[in-house]
């Protein structure tokens, strides 16, 4: 057997050489090694909407959020439809507080649907939940899990009913769509958007399936969702149609750090236990204060090799007036 | 944006192995085995390295085994080979001498990947066999490979048995498909298209976004084996 | 009689080194030396003095009791031969004991018997005249004697020679065996017995012991000897070990189901191999083909490099067991008086599958000028192999 490369010394980040994004250590992909116009790689969704770029920006009280779902190399490859999708929604509740509801949808590789189910899921999950918090007066951590297993059981119903010609629905009756046909990962953060004298805050985040949540703190990302550092990966994963709840718990955000919801497109690339990936090394550096739009996305569609998923991520940076200057 | 040189970073890349076992006895060379395996790795490799996704991803493994087991080609991307030794016939059918290798193998490689960064998803195995095993206890060194609470990197194999070999031990040696070659089926024509089938496994499994192994159907002229009525010995 | 070549087969070690053709002889003729030696030794117990010591009284009885302790010395000698060449002393014991009743029994009846014909062969009245006319005409050698009384004893010794290795084969529990033994030991006797007188003539002493030893000797290596070349002449199929510490040994296939494995006590016994098992095959010849079928608990061999627990054999193929490669022999049939080229090369063929009993392995000597036999069915080739080198295509642009 013969070789025709050796591996060069890595370097975190790299400018491209040629039009394309940013590459990671050094470890491109061959998939960006043309133009998207030059290779045959590059394909749209013949139905409409590929959602190559997804994106949105704002604030909610004390707030900076960013979000964005990039479609990943595989369904550019394969002319399909990104499977990820985001939904953020604010409210307030009855006293007047502000809160940020955040949730992320990683589309099964397996559900013929999956990015239409991601999409509904997220939206059903994400409005219901903010109107039940939205009719609280105080929320606490026991009124918001009622909230939250209420919205999950009404995203299980109302997932699965269409209307033939809605959008971006499958052209099917429900009837001939199973659960699994739509099934997605669900994950959420429940953030006041309020800053607190102990410039601390309670976050109630949950999660069923594979797309993790992360807090950056000191420069480190730390997962706040189960993950499995063993040698081998195994892909298994459930969805919101197979589990019966969802996995929730509080946790608490200092002012200094920074949320960050995402799927596995980049959440596997994150860290490794309590290493951190170059992909994690170098978003916490990028991330470290809220950049503008353009950044966003570009920091988004790094280039590494292997890392061909849809990606996804809502990030969230508490008392923005530190950033002022 | 200048470039930060970082010392031993680990990028976390996926990578999926899959190891291609080959039974070079004898028999193989008079059955068209032999040739339908040598013809069919240009194919498997093109198939592999002309795809951007699946090239990335995938690692391929080469080996042979006949009295013993040998690496013929180590655990690489198919981008990065040239030319690659092919099977010859050999000797006899010593099933354990190739899962002994596989094991250590595996073990090996991933400490390899691991070391140098690398994500490594559960290895797959395609197994192929003209006969019987002509060793005795060829199960237990099956066991120690496959059996995950006794090695942590056990593979998922996926066996294909062709001519003489018997439908039961295909079934023993295969832990999540197992494929037999029809009786009327010409030998050598089977294997063509069981080299067809696994490399679309390894292609569809590779450029999968949530790389999973994909099981092929029962290639032309082999039939699959249900593995839920296997006997346990 | 008593020979090396049991149920099993007869093996002999052989390499490509140049034995000798006749080294199979050779051995079960020095064993049916050293036979004679003990049967000399046994008889002498009989002959006393004043004649027999038992049963000397009765000429038949007492010639039954002397010919049956000498055949015990030559039969026993013969028989545990294969045992001890196989460093299986379990073996040789096994088969002697075996062997024992019948070939007492035998010798005993064939001494009787023999004794009676000699009795009844020989005139009492010309006896005398012909041994007053070798003492008048001081002929030591006393041809006019010799003339009359060596028919008889050649006959005698052939009866003895024959029911001894009809004993034998008893003993073996092979009828084959005991038909090569009666053919082999009636011939070996036959030709003893015949040159009896002549010993002897040219010892010359004036004691009997002496010719009668040498007499003995060279009975049983006769007997030996012929019953060695009656079975390698009757062998159909024998089996050459071709790795392994055995290599070079041969075995013959007498029987129409033969054992083979690493017990002590079966046809054929394999040795340091560990993956043999004590009864590991059994190969079975029926009209003219030959099948094996693997025994229970015993692993499937491999023919021709391919895993088998059963099927057909035939000539030249290759088998192993456990570690042990072993090829097959067999000797194909050709129709008799045809001069064609066919025939020729199937002649050779024939020829060249003989059992390698006598010389070097069958593919090394090729007789001058004949053609190379044909390539043998289902055989890889001997040459090493190098590993094809497979390019990979070129790769193109998407």
């Amino acid at each position: 057997m013969s070789r025709k490369k050796r591996r060069p010394k890595k370097q975190l980040i790299q400018a491209p050489a040629s039009p394309g994004p940013i590459v990671i250590a050094d470890r491109p992909s061959t998939f960006h090694s043309k133009p998207w116009w030059v290779s045959n790689w590059w394909n749209l969704e013949p139905t409409g909407r590929s959602d190559d770029v997804t994106c949105d920006i704002g604030t909610v009280g004390d707030l900076a959020v960013a979000a964005a779902t990039i479609r990943g190399n595989t369904h550019r490859h394969d002319g399909n439809r990104c499977e990820d999708a985001f939904f953020i929604s604010t409210g307030t509740t009855i006293s007047g507080r502000s809160f940020l509801v955040a949730v992320i949808g990683d589309g099964l590789g397996s559900a013929k649907h999956s990015s239409f189910g991601s999409r509904r899921a997220t939206q059903l999950f994400g409005n219901h939940l903010t109107a039940s918090i939205s009719k609280t007066d105080t929320p606490n951590e026991e009124t918001v899990n009622t909230a939250v297993d209420a919205a999950f059981e009404m995203t299980k119903v109302k997932a699965s009913k269409w209307k033939i010609g809605d959008l971006s629905a499958p052209p099917l009756s429900p009837a001939k769509v199973s659960s699994a046909d739509i099934e997605t990962t669900l994950t959420f953060a429940v953030v006041p958007a309020d800053p607190n004298a102990n410039k601390k805050r309670t976050v109630l985040i949950g999660s069923v399936g594979d797309s993790p949540i992360f807090k950056l703190s000191e420069n480190k990302w730390e997962c706040l969702t189960d993950s499995d550092n063993g040698d081998i990966v195994d892909s298994a994963t459930r969805g919101v149609h197979s589990a019966d709840r969802l996995t929730t718990s509080m946790v608490s955000i200092a002012d200094t750090d920074v949320l960050f919801l995402t799927t596995d497109g980049i959440g596997n690339f994150i860290s490794n236990g309590a290493n951190m990936l170059a992909v994690g090394t170098y978003l916490a550096d990028r991330w470290r204060n809220p950049v503008p739009l353009h950044e966003f996305i570009n920091d988004m569609t790094f280039d590494l090799s292997s890392a061909d998923d849809d990606r996804t991520a809502i990030v969230c940076w508490p008392y923005r007036d530190q950033y002022l200057s | 944006m200048s470039a930060t040189d970082v010392e031993q970073v680990q990028t976390g890349e996926q990578v999926l192995p899959f190891y291609i076992v080959c039974d070079e006895s004898a028999s193989m060379a008079y059955n068209g085995g032999i040739d339908a395996i040598n013809n069919g790795l240009p194919d498997l490799h093109a198939s592999i390295a002309s795809d951007p996704l699946v090239n990335d991803k995938s690692r391929i493994c080469l080996i042979s085994f006949s009295d013993d087991a040998e690496v013929l080609c180590p655990l690489a991307p198919a981008s990065d080979i040239d030319a690659l030794p092919g099977v010859m016939e050999k000797g006899a059918t010593s099933f354990s001498a190739a899962f002994r290798l596989l094991k250590t193998q595996i073990a090996q490689d991933i400490a390899m990947l691991r070391a140098d960064g690398f994500q490594v998803f559960r290895p797959a195995v395609f197994f192929i066999s003209d006969g019987e095993p002509t060793d005795l206890n060829w199960q237990d060194s099956h066991r120690e490979l496959t059996d995950k609470s006794l090695n942590p990197h056990a593979p998922n194999i996926i066996a294909f048995g062709v001519d003489r070999a018997d439908a039961d031990t295909i079934r023993r040696v295969g832990t999540i498909a197992a494929f037999l070659a029809e009786q009327d089926v010409n030998p050598g024509n089977a294997l063509k298209e069981i080299m067809r089938a696994l490399t679309n496994s390894i292609v569809q499994s590779s450029s999968s976004s949530n790389p999973t192994l994909i099981i092929p159907p029962a290639p032309d002229g082999t039939i699959s084996l249900p593995l839920d009525v296997m006997d346990e010995t | 009689m008593a020979t090396n070549f049991e149920d099993m087969g007869t093996y002999t070690s052989s390499d490509s080194k140049g034995l000798n053709a006749g080294r199979v002889t050779l051995v079960l003729g020095a064993a049916g030396v050293v036979g004679g030696l003990l049967g000399f030794g046994l008889g002498e117990i009989q002959i006393s003095e004043s004649g027999s010591r038992f049963f000397g009284d009765s000429v038949n009885a007492s010639s039954a009791v002397y010919f049956a302790l000498v055949l015990l010395g030559v039969g026993a000698a013969l028989v545990a031969s294969q045992g001890i060449s196989e460093r299986n002393a379990q073996k040789a014991w096994a088969t002697v004991l075996r062997s024992l009743p019948a070939i007492l029994v035998g010798g005993a009846v064939a001494g009787f018997v023999a004794q009676i014909l000699y009795t009844e062969m020989l005139n009492a009245d010309e006896i005398d005249i012909a041994i007053r006319l070798c003492n008048r005409q001081g002929d030591y050698s006393c041809t006019a004697v010799d003339n009359l009384v060596r028919p008889a004893r050649a006959i005698g010794w052939m009866i003895a020679g024959g029911l001894s290795g009809l004993a034998l084969g008893v003993g073996f529990q092979s009828k084959k065996r005991m038909q090569n033994g009666v053919l082999g030991g009636a011939v070996g006797g036959l030709v003893g017995g015949l040159l009896f007188d002549s010993v002897n003539n040219i010892i010359g002493s004036g004691s009997a012991q002496p010719s009668r030893l040498v007499a003995l000797l060279l009975i049983g290596a006769l007997m030996g000897a012929l019953i060695g070349l009656v079975d390698t002449l009757r062998t159909d199929m024998w089996l050459t070990v071709t790795s392994g510490e055995m290599t070079g040994q041969q075995f013959i296939i007498y029987d129409e189901t033969t054992t083979v494995g690493c017990a002590r006590n079966i046809p054929i016994t394999i040795l340091a191999d560990r993956d043999v098992a004590e009864h590991h095959i059994s190969i079975r010849r029926t009209g003219g083909s030959t099948t094996f079928e693997c025994l229970p608990t015993a692993s499937p061999i491999t023919v021709n490099g391919s895993a088998s627990s059963s099927g057909s054999l035939s000539n030249g193929d290759i088998i192993k067991i456990g570690n042990t490669e072993i090829r097959v022999g067999e000797r194909t049939s050709s129709s008799p008086g045809t001069a064609s080229s066919a025939t020729t090369r199937q002649a050779h063929v024939d020829t060249s599958s003989r059992p390698d009993l006598y010389s070097h392995s069958p593919e090394s000597e090729t007789p001058a000028g004949a053609a190379p036999p044909p390539p043998r069915r289902n055989q890889p080739s001997a040459a090493p192999k190098k590993r094809p080198t497979i390019q990979m295509k070129p790769e193109t642009d998407n």
